[in-house]
């Protein structure tokens, strides 16, 4: 197919839509008015501007151009042909590509689907007629040079529909309709979305479902920049056969989804509609999923994914250097305990069976009852920088530290401290054994007090790595290379154990903090939501910067680039990590919804910090 | 109908190759020499050999410049970074970068042979750093005297944990490392007995590892006089070497392995072609590259005997394919690919290394090879920077302009044996671009097509 019939089929008919909303205005409807009560799906940008500035004017964009990942996408060939048209339509209409599309959908743009007739609808609405009569001027004589050259008969054809004029091109139908352009491939749904314009009636708007779902996301605060809506119903209906999961009756076969996941499964099999809504601006971008919500839809078994209001996850501890902190609500003990319930037979014979093997490390106890039922249903995960003093063991690769905190009833201290330090005594002496079979040094266990905490914690020592001097009798010849294997050394295992909380914790340093944090909080404070991840990226692009020459060495390896590229793509990382100051991941249950959120925020002057360092670098 | 090997005269075979009418020079014999001596040749190395004639050519080969800086730089950064890693495929990813770039693929060709030879698996050694360490060694000694890399391999961490010989007391002589020393290393079966091995076994007594290293522990020693191989005497490791070195059958052994390795397969060479080369050795002191340069610069070498008489090794398809075309890809699933065929680099499968020849091909990994090159194709990590960004940039450089031209590059570069016209046929077919006018994807499923044939298959 030439450039020129590409853009026909590919623009043209957009750009006839655009240009004809010239046409007066003769009533200002929505897209909602004018769409059939029918429709499954409905995608909103109510503000295309930000949008498109927020993907283009992002402070990361240049550099992004330059990776080489991009450079090879523009390579591609569809890429090299959407250019070219690209440039022809600039080049014809006089007009910046930019700038163009903005003026032209600047209203507004509404897409949806609609079953009964398999087919989809666009709504546009335009700002600046002049570009798009330039551009449309330009289109058509493309497609008119385009088609002599050929011997083709012009491919834009116009016909009339209750006093509208419709143009088509190729399988798709444009109408002017007041201030909206409608493009559609069925005729059947453009003359529903015509009438509705002419007449009125029943209307995706008036919809009660539909209603609600706008409300619903919405949220609080600044209108959204985009939304959708989609119906649950119709789908889980299709679906159903090859997602047996939907089917209430059903049982998991993976404790591991369950455990993230089972809580919204029952909202999954129920709730008539969700939405989706995007929030874009130059200080990051938020996306949102929610759906209604009923409590009495959770079944028994799956209890232990809610807190009953107002109760939620634990408040997070984040110690200085948090990477990422997670806090959750989940009752595992009943989860455990639900098990035959919950999960197939097999799934629920191997967690007894794990059970009855678990039991022993734990002095005979009952894993599920007495271990697991030791703690309350908060319990979060943080991830944090791992300090590695001057003069001591630092390893090649330096991996954060991570720690498990977990809160205990207030009955069961006392079995808790005696069962864990048993075990993490066992786990330590586990540990040395396979350190010593593999050469390693070994850990040194020990025992600390912070306030009212007892830390048991051990650590590699730098003497027992020393290598041993031979007997003086023996006369010895020894290799002098000593080994490089050694990311063990970024494990120093700690226990901490207050009145309050179990902290199992990959490094001494992070037990330490989070008991420090601990020891400020008489009594854990609890937050609305179920579940929040909060991440610092910004200490990520540290982490990048102090394994630098190891990535460096694995993008050379598994990109197969030079040593320079591959600089160029860790700094790539290291800086799109340092452009964002926030990340959140949020499940917020309420009174009769849930709510999914992620959220990003941005540094603008992040990026040109890095910038400058890697230009220093290479310089 | 082919001449049998027995029948050849032997100062034909491994006299120095002339060129003639019959046999004129042409970049196909040289495209086989680079075949051979390393893993493969770019068009530009195929013209500049074609130019220069068989014995220049050679000479090249074996005097390449000084690898650039920044070439063992990088190599040292990947090889640091690949043994902390812990997984054998990441060390072999960097093995085939050096295979890859290295300006002396005789060198690395030559390392993998030893690799072969003194055969050790991470999966049983487990530390990386001392199959890094053997690695290095089995590079420094590649081409140089056999014996001293006998001694050398004979203290070698990696290779005595390999064969459970960490510790060797006097009072019990660990006798595996005297067993493979002369059936595998050496001699081959037959050149000696199991009385033998017991003396041999003596002579190592003291030889242990400890740590990480290798230790002489002189206290357990077996000070006492050895007999073995005819000999008599109180022999330590390293004299013992030079005692199984003095047989009459160790440089047969060593030739053979060296015929096999760089001629042909199959049939095995006859007593009559391998003594001038056992002979070379005996002569100038188990010199290597001496042996090596002798049979890759013959008559026998540049004959029907020899040409596309091999068949590739997964490693020698993987590294051959990228370095004929100038590509990089991602190493590590290069790595992965090739395990997958049976040539796990690190992890050969026994102490006898890998068979090679017709055991490389069986039902299952001739379609493995095609996909495993289809899939390097399609990644969006393989590039051809080197010769121009793109599969068609590379082909305009060569003149390889029209689908015709193109097969044809490609088939000198890629395949050692002439294919069936209907082959070539479909091939030329494929070259032409579609509609999408693709040229690369159009040349890249020449090449996928190619590598199905059993031409391909052979080196």
């Amino acid at each position: 197919m030439s450039r020129v019939r590409l853009a026909v089929v590919l623009v043209l008919p957009l750009l006839l839509a655009f240009v004809g909303a010239a046409r007066p205005a003769a009533a200002e409807k929505s897209a909602a008015d004018l769409l059939p009560p029918s429709t499954l799906a409905y995608v909103e940008i109510s503000d295309p501007k930000a949008v498109l500035s927020t993907t283009l004017d992002n402070p990361l964009r240049q550099q992004l151009e330059d990776s080489s990942a991009f450079r090879d996408a523009m390579d591609k060939p569809n890429a090299k042909k959407l250019k070219q048209v690209v440039k022809l339509i600039e080049d014809r209409a006089g007009v910046q590509w930019r700038p163009a599309l903005e003026q032209i959908s600047g209203g507004g743009i509404a897409l949806a689907f609609e079953p009964l007739t398999q087919g989809v609808v666009v709504l546009v609405k335009p700002e600046d007629m002049k570009t798009a009569e330039a551009v449309r001027d330009a289109l058509i004589s493309m497609a008119e040079d385009d088609a002599k050259k050929h011997g083709k008969p012009d491919p834009v054809t116009t016909k009339a529909y209750r006093g509208l004029k419709a143009w088509h091109v190729n399988e798709a139908i444009v109408a002017d309709l007041g201030p909206w352009v409608m493009i559609s491939n069925k005729k059947g749904l453009a003359q529903r979305v015509a009438d509705n314009f002419l007449d009125g009636g029943d209307a995706l708007a008036g919809d009660e479902d539909f209603g609600a779902a706008r409300r619903l996301a919405a949220g609080p605060g600044t209108p959204p920049s985009a939304w959708a809506f989609v119906r649950l119903a119709p789908i889980r209906l299709f679906a159903k056969s090859q997602q047996p999961w939907l089917d209430p009756a059903s049982k998991s076969d993976n404790p591991g989804i369950e455990f993230v996941l089972g809580g919204l499964i029952p909202v999954a099999q129920n709730a008539p509609y969700a939405t989706a809504s995007l929030w874009a601006g130059h200080g990051g971008i938020k996306l949102a999923a929610a759906a209604p919500m009923d409590r009495a839809w959770v079944p028994a078994g799956r209890k232990f994914f809610f807190a009953a209001p107002p109760d939620g996850a634990a408040k997070p501890l984040r110690p200085p250097g948090t990477l990422l902190s997670l806090t959750t609500y989940r009752d595992v003990a009943a989860m455990w305990q639900a098990g035959p319930d919950l999960f197939t037979e097999s799934v629920a014979t191997q967690m007894a069976q794990t059970d009855s093997g678990l039991s022993a490390l734990f002095g005979g106890k009952s894993f599920g009852n007495d271990v697991l039922g030791a703690f309350k249903p908060q319990m979060q995960l943080v991830v944090a920088r791992n300090d590695f003093p001057a003069g001591g063991l630092t390893p090649t690769l330096k991996l954060p530290a991570a720690a498990l905190v977990l809160e205990i009833r207030p009955d069961q201290f006392a079995h808790v401290r005696k069962h864990f330090r048993v075990a993490f005594q066992a786990g330590v002496a586990l540990g040395n054994l396979n350190g010593a079979q593999q050469g390693r040094a070994l850990l040194d266990l020990q025992t600390e007090r912070r306030g009212d905490c007892e830390i048991q914690f051990a650590t590699y020592s730098g003497d027992d790595d020393a290598p041993k001097e031979p007997a003086a009798d023996k006369k010895v010849k020894k290799d002098a290379k000593s080994p490089k294997d050694d990311a063990y050394l970024n494990l120093s295992p700690a226990m901490a154990l207050s009145n309050r909380r179990l902290i199992l914790s990959t490094s001494r340093q992070l037990a330490e903090e989070l008991a420090d944090l601990d020891a400020k909080e008489q009594s854990p404070a609890r937050i609305r939501e179920n579940t929040l991840i909060a991440g610092n990226p910004n200490l990520a692009a540290d982490l990048i910067k102090a394994n630098r020459e190891q990535l460096v060495a694995g993008n050379m390896l598994q990109k197969g680039h030079d040593r320079k590229t591959a600089e160029r793509e860790i700094s790539l990382l290291q800086a799109i990590a340092g452009a964002f100051s926030d990340a959140r991941v949020r499940l917020l249950p309420e009174e009769k919804s849930i709510r999914f959120e992620l959220e990003v925020k941005t540094v603008p002057d992040a990026t040109a910090d890095i910038a400058h360092e890697q230009e220093q670098k290479e310089h | 109908m082919a001449i049998d090997l027995r029948d050849l005269d032997s100062q034909w075979a491994w006299a120095p190759f002339e060129p003639s009418p019959q046999r004129p020079w042409s970049r196909r014999l040289a495209a086989h020499l680079y075949r051979r001596a390393g893993f493969g040749a770019t068009s530009d190395e195929l013209d500049k050999a074609a130019k220069l004639g068989p014995s220049t050519a050679i000479d090249r080969l074996f005097n390449p410049p000084a690898p650039p800086p920044e070439f063992e730089r990088d190599s040292a950064l990947l090889a640091d970074r690949t043994a902390d890693s812990g997984d054998p495929h990441d060390l072999a990813a960097w093995w085939l970068y050096r295979m890859l770039n290295t300006p002396d693929a005789p060198l690395e060709k030559l390392t993998l042979f030893w690799h072969g030879h003194f055969a050790t698996s991470a999966v049983k050694v487990q530390k990386l750093q001392m199959m890094l360490d053997q690695n290095e060694l089995l590079r420094s000694h590649a081409r140089g005297k056999f014996d001293a890399m006998v001694r050398a391999i004979s203290r070698d961490p990696a290779m005595l944990i390999y064969l459970d010989s960490t510790t060797n007391r006097r009072i019990h002589p660990n006798e595996n490392y005297a067993r493979e020393l002369m059936e595998l290393f050496t001699l081959g079966v037959g050149n000696y007995s199991e009385r033998d091995i017991k003396e041999l076994a003596r002579a190592f007594t003291g030889y242990e590892v400890m740590g990480d290293g290798f230790r002489f522990d002189a206290a357990q020693h077996d000070t006492g006089t050895k007999s073995f191989l005819g000999r008599s005497g109180n022999f330590d490791g390293d004299a013992a070497v030079r005692v199984v070195l003095d047989q009459p059958a160790a440089p047969r052994f060593i030739a053979r392995k060296l015929i096999r390795y760089f001629a042909f397969d199959e049939p095995a060479a006859p007593d009559v072609l391998v003594e001038p080369i056992a002979a070379d050795l005996r002569a100038h002191d188990f010199q290597i590259d001496v042996a090596v340069r002798r049979i890759l610069a013959s008559n026998l070498f540049f004959s029907d005997h020899s040409v596309a008489r091999k068949v590739r090794s997964p490693v020698e398809l993987c590294v051959g394919l990228m370095r004929a075309l100038g590509g990089t890809t991602d190493l590590v699933r290069l790595a992965h690919g090739s395990a997958d065929l049976g040539q796990a680099l690190f992890e050969p499968p026994n102490v006898k290394g890998w068979d090679g020849g017709r055991a490389w091909i069986n039902s299952s990994t001739l379609l493995g090879r095609a996909n495993l090159v289809g899939q390097v194709l399609s990644e969006s990590e393989t590039r051809f920077d080197a010769s121009g960004d793109s599969l068609a940039a590379a082909a305009d450089h060569a003149g390889a302009t029209s689908p015709e031209a193109a097969v044809e590059w490609l088939l000198e570069l890629l395949v050692a044996a002439p294919i069936p016209a209907t082959a070539r046929a479909v091939l030329v077919k494929l070259a032409s671009p579609d509609d999408s006018g693709d040229r690369s994807r159009a040349l890249a499923n020449v090449i996928h097509a190619m590598s199905a044939l059993p031409e391909f298959q052979l080196a």
